[in-house]
């Protein structure tokens, strides 16, 4: 099953993580698109139809929490799921950004099988 | 204030299994626990990179992380899957520790105060000399010759007891 991505963090290293994890998976993704914050992120949903987005928290300029918020308020939370990837594996942030609609919460340290499957489920791989 | 799980002495233990978990997963990489820095400082003879990131919510303070530029290199290399050490630059290296540094702290935080809400600063690579009479928790982490040194410092004074 072919998709497009959007992986946001402000960490390039994380990025190329990230996008490795999913070339190296066996995951088919035709795209990988990279934001370092959300305000990036926002502005190339203007232009590019993505499948899945991967998120962090903690970004300068426009975090991931508010990045969900105004995906939210946009209506999209319900066409293009959101997986938050993050070292913040606090109750209340989990809590909060699942009522703002995300589909996938993955806590760092991961293992690539971990975000494997979580795209998978999300994405309504059979057998995921 | 919220209460630390396991109470504030439990840092050192937290941040070690953080660590070592962080370094186990994503960095390939299998290290001990040693006895902490004996200078207690962040100032040391080899050559090292220091890397800092503050943190702020519920409870406030900072990390710092000591890496050998040698053990640096190949930290990188393994979180970024490459096998030629000399395809990394300076700047590849810094982000993957910056990172490193950034995993580490939110790690440790969530474990510790897991119904707190905490927001981490980017990590910083400290270019100048590192003050060595920084307070903090030490902790150090060995992989052959090579040794990582945590530093872990709350501002709160309440929260003291762990310096």
């Amino acid at each position: 099953m072919a998709f497009r991505v959007l992986v946001i963090d402000d960490s390039p290293a994380m990025r190329t993580l990230i996008r490795r994890v999913i070339d190296v998976s066996g995951l088919e993704a035709d795209e990988v698109f990279e934001a370092s914050d959300g305000q990036e992120a926002l502005e190339l949903l203007e232009r590019e139809w993505v499948d899945v987005i991967l998120t962090d928290i903690n970004m300068p300029r426009m975090n991931g929490e508010e990045f969900v918020r105004r995906v939210a308020e946009a209506g999209l939370t319900r066409s293009i799921p959101i997986i938050v990837i993050s070292t913040d594996g606090t109750v209340v942030r989990r809590e909060h950004l699942k009522e703002l609609g995300i589909r996938g919460y993955l806590v760092k340290p991961f293992q690539p099988e971990e975000l494997k499957e979580q795209i998978e489920k999300v994405l309504g791989v059979p057998d995921a | 204030m919220l209460e630390i799980r396991g109470g504030v002495e439990n840092t050192g233990e937290v941040l070690t299994q953080a660590a070592q978990e962080i370094l186990e997963r994503m960095f390939f990489l299998t290290a001990e626990e040693a006895a902490p820095d004996p200078g207690a400082g962040v100032a040391g003879a080899a050559p090292t990179l220091v890397f800092e990131v503050s943190f702020h919510g519920a409870h406030n303070g900072r990390l710092r992380l000591k890496v050998p530029e040698r053990c640096a290199g190949e930290l990188a290399a393994n979180f970024l899957g490459i096998l030629n050490l000399g395809q990394l630059g300076p700047e590849q290296i810094a982000e993957v520790l910056r990172e490193l540094t950034n995993m580490t702290c939110g790690t440790t935080l969530s474990r510790l105060a897991p119904q707190a809400v905490f927001n981490l600063d980017p990590p910083v690579l400290l270019t100048a000399k590192p003050d060595v009479n920084f307070p903090a928790l030490a902790r150090r982490l060995q992989n052959g010759n090579d040794c990582i040194d945590l530093y872990w410092h709350w501002d709160d004074p309440g929260l003291e007891g762990a310096t």
